[in-house]
């Protein structure tokens, strides 16, 4: 024990020997938070399958879902575009290509918005790494997104495409991508619980982003002071190399493969840093 | 160190009206902290509760004892003092927390294990013994959406007495249940006080309080805390009760 609590001002959770944990009002350092979070992986795994499981959960049609999902999804959008009379070829390869990464983020940032509220009763009765619950929301969303590659290849069989070159910047735009879900899901997680208005704000936000990102049309269609915006918003390199694995010819340059980079750490490191700053007023709040 | 728990000047504070709106200016430049009036739950709180030693916290509604050991459980983090606590924490508080109506009786044994701290093959070895306490055995593949709040208590209740931690964080939950059911919750707290573990109990019952504790905290909105033989504190509280 120390003599004086400012002693142990930048201490927290520290172990100081053998399952001794000591918790003050200073913060506690992020690595030694990852290390926690490290430490109930399992938790972290369980509270996946519960995400999963529940999706399932008495439905009729199960997998189907994943599948199903997506698949109205891109016929929704081409049946919506013919009837502005616009098309590009293969458009429903064009469509499938960017609808399903695009919808990999949009259900992360969604479901994890609600996250501490809806498990508020067991972050307040069961000491957890609060972390845990967005990351649950991005696995959960992230195995539906992998479950729902299917779609994607069966269209691109049905127009027998086979994968660009660019199939090898795949990977890099994933864990980009992945990286952007974490800090988003950190970010609407805590700042929803203290700012009602986030809730709201965001589902709005995100319908906005999707028509400006070119999921729906390709990247040379925007001009002027939308195309400046999709320079610099993360999502759009990603989604530009995702076109580029299944339309033959279709490129646009690294330039926007940059802004993700810079973007997936930015987003990643402030969801991070608001999450810790703001957990202790979630935690009176739940 | 003979101390399982050590608490040091702790404090914690609210806002009044909890549903403030809050400035975006005030998240990031002055940390959270300064928005609206503010009023502490608790403050300057120091105490120890020793190896094996069991304690009471007694007090009216609304003076801070569940914030107390949710505190202590790590659940909620204070704006001042330091909390130590040496060895795991097994915290009994909202014992039906984290079940999924949709999912099966089993898979909510494992869910719920597995937050409490168990390996998937600690929960295979328990298993059959949880449902059996709880007495769902029968209801193994029902989903919990389905079974009685009774049920779902008992089942909880039969999880996390399977915790080995040697330090128990007790809220109320004997308050729910039956009789019988009461009856067998009180034999199992005597077995795991038996073998040597700390506690900390929130209760409003004088039995309870009696049976288990050698020692209490008496919590009283801004006046210090006071501690001492259960037997004295209790009548303290009581004195007071009916003098108000």
């Amino acid at each position: 024990m120390a003599d004086s609590p400012a002693g142990l001002a930048g201490l927290r959770f520290r172990r100081l020997h053998e399952g001794t944990r000591v918790r003050s009002a200073a913060g506690l350092p992020v690595l030694d938070r990852l290390y926690d979070v490290w430490e109930r992986r399992d938790v972290l795994r369980m509270l996946t399958e519960r995400g999963l499981r529940q999706k399932y959960a008495g439905s009729v049609l199960g997998y189907a879902w994943s599948l199903l999902e997506p698949a109205l999804l891109i016929a929704t959008y081409f049946l919506l575009l013919k009837i502005f009379h616009k098309s590009y070829p293969m458009y429903p390869l064009f469509i499938a290509s960017t609808i399903l990464p695009w919808q990999w983020f949009a259900s992360t940032v969604n479901s994890a918005t609600g996250t501490l509220r809806q498990n508020s009763r067991l972050i307040t009765s069961i000491a957890l790494p609060r972390e845990i619950y967005p990351l649950a929301d991005v696995l959960v969303k992230t195995v539906e997104f992998v479950l729902s590659l299917p779609i994607l290849l069966i269209v691109a069989w049905i127009y027998g495409v086979r994968p660009s070159g660019y199939v090898y910047a795949l990977p890099l735009v994933l864990v980009l991508e992945l990286m952007i879900c974490v800090g988003m899901a950190m970010l609407v997680s805590s700042l929803n619980t203290v700012l009602r208005d986030v809730q709201r704000g965001i589902g709005i936000f995100i319908r906005m982003m999707f028509y400006l990102v070119p999921a729906l049309y390709p990247l040379q269609r925007l001009t002027g002071s939308t195309r400046r915006l999709d320079s610099y918003n993360p999502m759009v390199g990603i989604l530009e190399v995702n076109r580029a694995v299944w339309l033959p010819g279709y490129w646009t340059g690294w330039r926007p493969v940059y802004f993700s980079v810079i973007g997936a750490f930015a987003i990643l490191a402030i969801g991070f840093a608001v999450f810790s700053r703001v957990e202790r007023l979630v935690l009176k709040e739940l | 160190m003979g101390d399982a728990i050590a608490v040091h000047d702790l404090g914690i504070k609210f806002a009044l009206n909890r549903r403030r709106r809050l400035e975006l200016k005030n998240l990031f430049i002055e940390g959270l902290s300064a928005t609206g009036t503010e009023y502490w739950a608790l403050r300057h709180i120091s105490f120890t509760v020793a190896k094996g030693e069991s304690v009471g916290i007694i007090g009216r509604n609304g003076c801070g004892k569940s914030t107390l050991l949710r505190l202590v459980a790590g659940v909620m983090l204070p704006d001042e003092g330091v909390i130590e606590v040496n060895g795991g924490v097994g915290a009994m508080i909202e014992l039906s927390a984290g079940f999924v109506g949709d999912l099966t009786a089993r898979e909510n044994v494992y869910l719920i294990s597995s937050l409490h701290g168990f390996s998937r093959e600690q929960t295979d070895e328990r298993f059959d013994e949880i449902m059996r306490w709880a007495g769902v055995a029968r209801f193994v593949d029902t989903p919990v959406m389905h079974f009685s709040s009774g049920m779902k208590a008992r089942l909880a209740f039969s999880i996390v007495t399977r915790m080995e931690e040697p330090i128990l964080l007790v809220d109320e939950v004997l308050a729910v249940g039956d009789k019988a059911f009461r009856r067998k919750c009180g034999v199992v707290i005597d077995r795991m006080l038996g073998e040597g573990r700390t506690m900390l109990l929130v209760s409003h019952n004088e039995n309870d309080l009696r049976r288990w504790c050698s020692r209490g905290i008496y919590l009283r909105r801004d006046e210090p805390l006071v501690t001492g033989p259960i037997e004295d504190i209790l009548e303290m509280y009581l004195d007071e009760d009916d003098n108000t």
